[in-house]
């Protein structure tokens, strides 16, 4: 089980991090200290896991090549558990107990929308990696994010969709927050660009039969199928419906219906759909760089985009650093971000806007391979490049 | 005539006819009923004609995913008739019983398929162990335990019957326990069933000839040639692994049977003899139905799953429109379930005897039917045919747990609007209701299919509760 010997491993590396922080912790304070509040148990353990490991294995490789003008970089790790209430409380002990002003995180959208309010009162820097929900951008002045808000999703899928020559969309989309978001920004997009949809229908997330609606989608000879999941069951179910009905044109979907079940039900139905996701551009020597060095010390990869993303957060926290030269500094280190212009793992010169949402990155375009071609390292699709911008 | 002429018709003839009578609106409510009928009828034959001439392969692919579905729903509403017709009140179990099909064959093969998760349970494979022992005993008990008590002793008897009992259901565990292996473990029994039937037919066909000299002979060879096929049966199948799927497919039904059974004897049959009312029994099996899918989401999560692959996946295309091969098989189990049923009930004693519970079943006692075991054995068919249209579903989609309550109500507003009772109504209905559920949504969106499944059942209590082939 793959799963539990993770749990192991995450259980081992915070032991491991206990060692080392005690050990680095030495009585003349002089590190940086940043606080770090990621998901490492409860349902978003797997991007807290790995964006605490992306960051340690940063921290660590910053202190080796001689740290921030000679001061080392030392992390504070609390658990935010994925839930607003748990993120109160890591924030809270961040603050209170560490005295930290700038914490790294959070993973979940619910959890960063939790500790929010509190950093923005308190003027402490809240910065993250992973989170994607479009209300974070308006949180605050001290709220920064390397994560794409899903309202680019909508963006990027519209501009994909238009870029590949589809005029005429049909989509199914499942009836909650989350797919209805990204139906509506990817239609608003795609209208925008001129493209028609031909027609549309939603289904509840219980429902297992979509060939009745599949068969009059079908029937208003789209040039494309859009499908907005929110679980990797029915991403794959209505793919494998949609291709028993005889539909070969393209489908176009985001990151739900090629996570491993969701390909597993679909199975050789499922090869050639595209997918708007955010995943690392294969040509960018900086990302691969990051991923090797991750496996070389993990032994393993999951969620590489996030992966980078978190890497990448550490990198610029360590710059606005050199350049305060002062932990405490929350003001001087959001003035910093304001102005940074950065090159890392998930993408060239991308920067903070007015809301702190980053700016100049694109999600990539992956598209699924044959199953025979599927392996664990591909994670059954291959990168086609950056979604087309404008 | 147009459908807004005959609208305007049908208008007409309600007002002036309220009007002019008065009161008297009773006597003219068969003529209205069936002005109705016939007005609603040439409406949906001209909207679905409009809409082939609209786009023929649409309305093709809707057909086949129509009879895809109503395949599903007549073989419930066949199952449902039939117990419903016997006992005459509403047996929720029947919503468990198609789910614990379909999850039967998802616990029986969770190895092999999406995700490969581990579900078995050892308290879940005692449980049914321990279910199938007492169903078999008690079936022991009043099948044959009258019949042979006058040639062996009570206790032989009862110890008989104890290891029979045990034996069952330790097997049953056995089999729940190494699902992997479902067809060497099921080799041993299905060789005998063969060598059983292949004896019984042969008694049957040449019996007669049996007299005499040629007697011991005959009889020998008889047996060697039913115990031959037996091994040869039972050896095929262990050496088959690919049977697995199809033999989880019986075990499956087999056990939403022995839980039909159970029930019963536990707890339905104590509250007719009480003579409790139809309503008393109604709640108790919504219980039933709420506890059995709580039991399903215990074991299996509340999430959708998707059962093993099965074979037929690849659409044909026939005329424009596609439909998978196995949702052909599954119209043809429908059929052939129709036919068994159909001949166990018209040609057999045993159909008789159901006919004569559902008509009276206190006389039906007095003239010496044994109706405990009829009833016991038509919950049991109820339960096979709901549990097999439950994993024909489930292969053809997906299973969730709540799925027992969906196809109880699909399966009985199809023998509604076939008509209660009547097994060729069945089979009509769920086809009916399979199509006009796909053709319903043609112009509105398709969330809308189940509430138009809904509106034929109200349509139907309300104007036509004898459905289309009202119960002779």
């Amino acid at each position: 089980m793959r799963l539990v010997s993770r749990k192991w491993t995450v259980l081992l590396g915070l032991l491991a991090l206990l060692a080392l922080t005690t050990t680095a912790c030495d009585p003349g304070g002089d590190t940086y200290k940043i606080g770090v509040m990621e998901s490492v148990t409860g349902p978003g353990e797997t991007y807290g896991t790995v964006a605490v490991q992306a960051k340690q294995l940063a921290v660590d490789e910053i202190n080796e090549a001689g740290g921030i003008n000679g001061r080392m970089l030392e992390l504070i790790i609390e658990d935010s558990k994925c839930n607003a209430q748990d993120a109160i409380t890591a924030y809270n002990k961040l603050t209170d107990v560490d005295g930290v002003k700038i914490i790294l995180g959070t993973s979940c959208s619910g959890a960063m929308l939790g500790a929010a309010p509190l950093a923005e009162a308190d003027g402490v820097i809240l910065f993250s990696g992973l989170a994607t929900n479009p209300d974070i951008a308006t949180a605050g002045d001290y709220i920064f994010r390397t994560s794409m808000s899903d309202a680019l999703l909508g963006v990027d899928t519209g501009n994909v969709l238009w870029a590949d020559g589809v005029r005429r969309l049909a989509t199914i989309t499942e009836t909650t927050d989350y797919a209805e978001g990204v139906r509506r920004t990817s239609v608003a997009q795609f209208e925008k660009r001129g493209g028609q949809v031909v027609a549309e229908e939603r289904y509840a997330s219980d429902v297992t039969d979509f060939r009745s609606q599949l068969t009059k989608l079908l029937s208003a000879n789209p040039d494309a199928l859009h499908i907005a999941a929110q679980s990797e069951f029915s991403g794959g179910t209505i793919i494998k419906q949609v291709r028993e009905l005889g539909y070969t044109g393209p489908i176009y979907s985001d990151v739900v219906p090629i996570g491993t079940t969701a390909l597993e039900i679909a199975g050789d139905a499922a090869t050639g759909v595209k997918a708007i996701t955010a995943d690392l551009d294969p040509a960018n020597a900086k990302a691969q760089e990051v991923l090797a060095s991750f496996k070389a010390r993990y032994d393993y990869v999951t969620l590489p985009w996030y992966l980078g993303s978190a890497y990448d957060d550490v990198y610029i926290t360590a710059e606005c650093l050199k350049q305060t030269e002062d932990d405490q500094d929350a003001d001087g280190f959001r003035d910093c971000l304001y102005d940074i212009t950065w090159s890392g793992a998930i993408g060239d010169s991308y920067s903070f806007d007015e809301n702190g949402e980053v700016v100049g990155l694109a999600n990539v375009v992956v598209e699924i391979l044959p199953t025979a071609q599927r392996t664990e390292d591909n994670h059954g699709y291959k990168v086609l490049g950056p979604a087309p911008t404008g | 005539m147009l459908p807004g002429q005959a609208g305007g018709l049908i208008w007409r003839y309600v007002l002036t006819d309220q009007v002019r009578f008065g009161g008297c609106l009773f006597s003219h409510f068969e003529d209205r009923r069936r002005l109705l009928a016939i007005v609603l009828t040439l409406a949906v034959a001209a909207y679905i004609g409009w809409k082939i001439s609209q786009s023929a392969d649409q309305a093709l692919q809707f057909a086949f995913n129509g009879l895809a579905v109503g395949a599903v729903y007549a073989l419930l509403a066949m199952g449902f008739t039939i117990v419903y017709s016997t006992v005459w009140f509403f047996d929720l179990y029947y919503g468990a019983a198609a789910a614990l099909g379909a999850y039967g064959v998802f616990y029986l093969r969770a190895h092999e398929g999406i995700g490969r998760y581990d579900v078995n349970n050892l308290y879940v494979n005692i449980l049914f162990a321990a279910l199938t022992a007492g169903v078999v005993a008690w079936a022991l008990h009043v099948s044959l335990a009258a019949r042979l008590r006058t040639r062996f002793h009570p206790t032989v008897l009862r110890i008989a019957g104890g290891l029979l009992a045990a034996g069952a259901g330790v097997y049953t565990g056995l089999i729940l326990t190494y699902p992997k292996n479902i067809n060497v473990m099921l080799s041993p029994a299905i060789g005998v069933l063969v060598a059983l039937v292949v004896g019984w037919v042969l008694y049957r066909g040449y019996g007669h000839l049996a007299t005499g000299a040629g007697r011991v002979p005959l009889l020998a060879v008889g047996t060697i040639v039913a115990v031959a096929l037996g091994a040869y049966f039972g050896l095929e199948v262990a050496n088959a692994p690919e049977s697995s799927l199809y033999l989880s497919w019986g075990v499956s039904c087999l056990l939403a049977g022995v839980v039909g059974l159970a029930l019963y004897r536990g707890l339905y049959m104590q509250m007719r003899e009480r003579a409790r009312s139809p309503l008393v029994m109604l709640v108790a099996s919504l219980g039933i139905l709420l506890a059995i899918t709580a039991f399903i989401i215990v074991v299996f999560q509340s999430a959708p799953r998707p059962l093993p692959e099965a074979f037929g996946s690849t659409p044909w295309t026939i005329g424009g429109a596609n439909i998978k091969g196995f949702n052909v098989f599954t119209i043809g189990v429908a059929f052939v379930g129709f036919l068994i049923l159909l001949l166990l009930l018209k040609q057999t004693s045993f159909g008789k005897a159901v006919r004569a519970i559902g008509d009276d079943e206190e006389v039906s006692k007095v003239v010496g039917i044994n109706t405990t075991v009829v009833i016991a054995i038509v919950f049991f068919i109820g339960a096979v045919y709901a549990a097999l249209a439950g994993l024909l579903s489930g292969h053809d989609t997906a299973i969730q747990p709540r799925m027992g309550l969906l196809l109880l109500l699909k399966g009985w507003i199809a023998s509604v609007v076939g008509g209660i009772g009547n097994l060729y109504g069945a089979i009509v209905g769920g086809f009916v209701l399979g199509l006009i559920e796909q053709f319903g949504v043609w112009d509105i969106a398709g969330e809308w299919n189940n509430a138009i499944s809904f509106i034929l059942l109200i349509l139907f209590l309300s104007f036509w509760p004898q459905g289309l082939l009202p119960r002779k």
